[in-house]
């Protein structure tokens, strides 16, 4: 790549707008992360995924609504008329953030309703959602006879499947199961990893060790067999709550259980070299105690590691749940998910009926590349050591 | 690094022994029993009532967990006939082998202790004559000439739980094994190339690619495999080229006998046309990260000081890249490999299932189909010893490669 170095770039860039604006971190990563341009997609791509399957009972088939031909949207004023304005909200927050960026604050205050706000609805949007789930409303033409296997065509985009139901339909609601996954789990490593990795960072001694043996322990099962054998058995499991036997949720918090173990031995090694560093040193002088320290001065310090990986780990996420549903040990059948539809629809692509694989799979591989490149991108944006032209 | 070896097992027994204990604990509580299916038929009842029994189902989890674990780990007496003398009476060409190869590997092993050479070659085949002695191992412990332990009977009444799983482990090798070469030879090369015209239009598509396909899941992978290369092949040409499920041909043993019980030509065939997609199917991801990680590796060698040397000495290009910088840049690849055996096993689970391959992968989901437990419980804990011994062997092997490497 062809860039002048990005610290002439800003200087440059804030002597032209003549602004008494300081430059600060947020800034930088911004203007990193803008340079990279397949990330800035992805994250666009992400949002565009996110909506849609928040959204997802806006633009799906309700029972013989308008995107089937048929009759107006059946759904209420109210209900309609909150999720725009959530969506035309996160919209423009995202479009502010990345027009101007934001200061830290305003962002992560969005970025944290804007998360609770999806697991929310996906929440809601994983139960039991009888014309989506179900045959008992597939869609019957003008003479009545249902639509089995419908290739693509104007009134039904995406075609439908062996049973009738709009694939289109299925995989936006699929979405919701990727999404609760990549949430749930997404925070669930965040929290466990940032916590024991810290703790074992920067107590050394007995915490150290024992923290540190179970992460090893964590890091030693073999994780799709487990995931396998707990899956299979969640529905079944006596002392659980209900929500987390149906649905997403308990795939979701199961594999977030699991997969914390890298990022804490990640934290843990940054802990162990920025707990050192002459500027603890000088805080703990300044009788600063330990939750200080840890909080306000190592912390922020550690976040762009913890940042990439959780995003990594989500990608790998996303992909076990879809192979558990594909196994038929994850969210199970009349549940939309891309693993499953991909599952049925590799058994009707024999017959010659490709599209409900092709675009299930195409959803769930697209939404992972996102992930990764985001993954890329933050990376490169967030470690000022990197110099762009070595990715 | 005597004592390094002997800390990492016992902290993998001690792994293996809480992953028991929790798979056993969610078997127990999720309600299901292998009777399940028998409760549907009223006149099982006595058939029920005995299993029950001569299973001890009506025990306490806990006690029922001391009882399995006490069998799992005690070693079953084999009756003199089944025995070492008459085993040996009826070895082919393939045993002996085997044998000599062990014989060969083991010696070795002993020799390195009393012996110091400080060269290259030595230090790479030390390291490999451990995979050498662990396969042997593996194929004696299979053909269970010397020692069985009592994993139980199968719930599903198909034999020893033992003898299943080493016979599905042969397969699952056989699947494993080509895989990791398909992606070792296709992988490197492929990094190197990158590396050396970096930034070229090549290595962009390449970066590309492994992107893309590190992003896939296996099991599109090997439905689209499936699909593609098979059925739609097959369509085209009216040629069936590849298979899509088990491990050879129903007439597998009409085409023809081999030379010293090996297999024929046409058996190999038919062997390749079924072994194909299964082995690309896992290689594939594999694949993609050994090119990257050899990139990565490959350029920063290549910019290292001593490669600069190389090349201002005028040493000509081919040289300074196989023999300075690939040396060099190959040591993290094999510690790579040996953590990925972890995620193979995995890949294998899915790819075996789509590809109905008889190996561990498949055996494993019938039994949580069927509440297996002695299968699972046995399958979960195969694997997971797997785990925690290719993390042992990447650490050592990673130390014997690279000299500056030292263990604490």
């Amino acid at each position: 790549m062809t860039e002048r170095p990005e610290s002439d770039a800003l200087v440059l860039d804030a002597a032209e707008g003549i602004s008494a604006e300081p430059i600060t971190q947020w800034d930088l990563f911004v203007t990193r992360l803008r340079r990279h341009r397949l990330a800035t997609i992805a994250f666009f791509y992400m949002a565009f995924i996110a909506y849609v399957a928040l959204m997802a009972p806006l633009f799906t088939c309700e029972k013989n609504d308008v995107f089937c031909g048929r009759q107006p949207v059946s759904m209420s004023f109210v209900t309609t008329v909150i999720m725009l304005i959530i969506a035309a909200g996160s919209l423009y927050l995202t479009y502010r953030s990345f027009r101007s960026g934001l200061r830290g604050a305003g962002v992560a205050l969005g970025a944290v309703g804007l998360v609770s706000v999806l697991f929310l609805v996906s929440s809601w949007g994983l139960v039991d959602i009888p014309h989506i789930n179900h045959y008992a409303d597939q869609l019957p033409d003008d003479s009545g006879r249902i639509l089995v296997n419908i290739a693509p065509r104007g009134s039904l985009p995406l075609g439908t499947d062996d049973l009738g139901r709009d694939v289109l339909s299925r995989v936006i609601h699929g979405g919701r199961a990727s999404l609760a996954v990549g949430i749930v789990v997404g925070s669930l490593v965040a929290l466990l990893g940032t916590v024991v990795g810290s703790l074992a960072g920067y107590y050394p001694g007995v915490v150290d060790q024992s923290l540190m043996r179970f992460t090893d322990l964590m890091l030693g099962l073999p994780l799709l067999p487990v995931a396998i054998v707990v899956g299979r058995v969640l529905p079944e499991l006596r002392f659980l709550p209900d929500f987390l036997k149906q649905g997403a949720w308990g795939i979701a918090v199961l594999l977030g259980v699991l997969v914390w173990g890298s990022l804490a031995r990640i934290v843990r090694a940054e802990f162990l070299s920025l707990r050192e560093k002459e500027f603890v040193e000088a805080a703990r002088a300044a009788g600063a105690n330990d939750r200080r320290i840890i909080f306000r001065h190592i912390l922020p310090n550690a976040i762009s590691p913890i940042i990439v990986q959780t995003t990594l780990v989500v990608g790998t996420a996303i992909i076990i749940e879809a192979a558990l549903s594909f196994l038929g040990f994850g969210v199970r059948p009349p549940i939309p998910t891309w693993g499953g539809m991909a599952s049925s629809g590799a058994a009707i692509a024999v017959r010659g009926f490709w599209w409900e694989l092709v675009f299930s799979a195409g959803a769930l591989i697209s939404t992972v590349l996102a992930i990764n490149f985001m993954g890329d991108g933050l990376r490169d944006a967030l470690d000022p050591t990197q110099t762009i032209e070595r990715k | 690094m005597f004592a390094y070896i002997i800390r990492r097992l016992v902290y993998g027994i001690v792994t293996l022994f809480a992953l028991s204990l929790v798979v056993f604990m969610l078997i127990q509580f999720s309600g299901g029993t292998p009777l399940d299916r028998l409760k549907l038929n009223p006149r099982m009842q006595p058939v029920i009532a005995q299993l029950t029994e001569q299973w001890g189902l009506d025990k306490p989890w806990y006690e029922q967990y001391f009882i399995w674990l006490k069998n799992f780990v005690t070693p079953i007496d084999i009756p003199a006939e089944e025995g070492l003398t008459v085993y040996f009476g009826k070895l082919g060409v393939r045993s002996w082998v085997a044998i000599a190869a062990f014989v060969v590997a083991v010696g070795y092993a002993i020799a390195t202790f009393f012996v110091k050479i400080e060269a290259n070659w030595w230090r790479t085949y030390r390291a490999f004559s451990i995979l050498v002695v662990g396969a042997i191992a593996f194929w004696i412990i299979k053909s269970r000439v010397v020692f069985a332990l009592n994993w139980g009977e199968s719930f599903r009444g198909d034999g020893a739980v033992w003898d299943n799983i080493f016979g599905a482990a042969g397969n699952t090798f056989r699947l494993g094994l080509t895989a990791l070469a398909i992606a070792l030879i296709i992988g490197i090369p492929l990094g190197v190339y990158q590396a050396i015209r970096q930034y070229s239009f090549f290595d962009q598509l390449g970066t590309m690619v492994s992107f893309i396909t590190f992003s896939t899941p296996i099991f599109i992978i090997g439905v689209l495999l499936q699909l593609i290369l098979a059925y739609q092949l097959e369509r085209w040409t009216g040629v069936k080229v590849f298979y899509v499920a088990g491990m050879t041909s129903s007439g597998y043993a009409e085409l023809g006998r081999g030379i010293f019980g090996l297999p024929s030509l046409a058996q190999l065939g038919d062997v390749i046309q079924h072994l194909t997609l299964p082995a690309v199917s896992i290689a594939a991801i594999s694949m993609a990260g050994y090119s990257r990680f050899q990139r990565a590796s490959m350029l920063e060698v290549m910019h290292s000081d001593y490669l600069r040397t190389a090349k201002a000495k005028g040493l000509p290009r081919r040289n300074i890249i196989v023999k300075h910088a690939l040396r060099n840049a190959m040591i993290p690849i094999v510690t790579l490999v040996s953590l990925d055996i972890a995620t193979m096993i995995g890949g294998a689970i899915i790819t075996e299932s789509i590809f109905g391959w008889p190996g561990v992968g498949r055996l494993y989901i019938g039994a949580i189909n069927a509440v297996d437990y002695p299968t699972i419980m046995a399958v979960v804990l195969a694997i997971g010893a797997g785990v925690v011994v290719m993390n042992i062997i990447a650490d050592i092997l990673y130390g014997v490669l690279d000299p500056r490497v030292r263990y604490d």
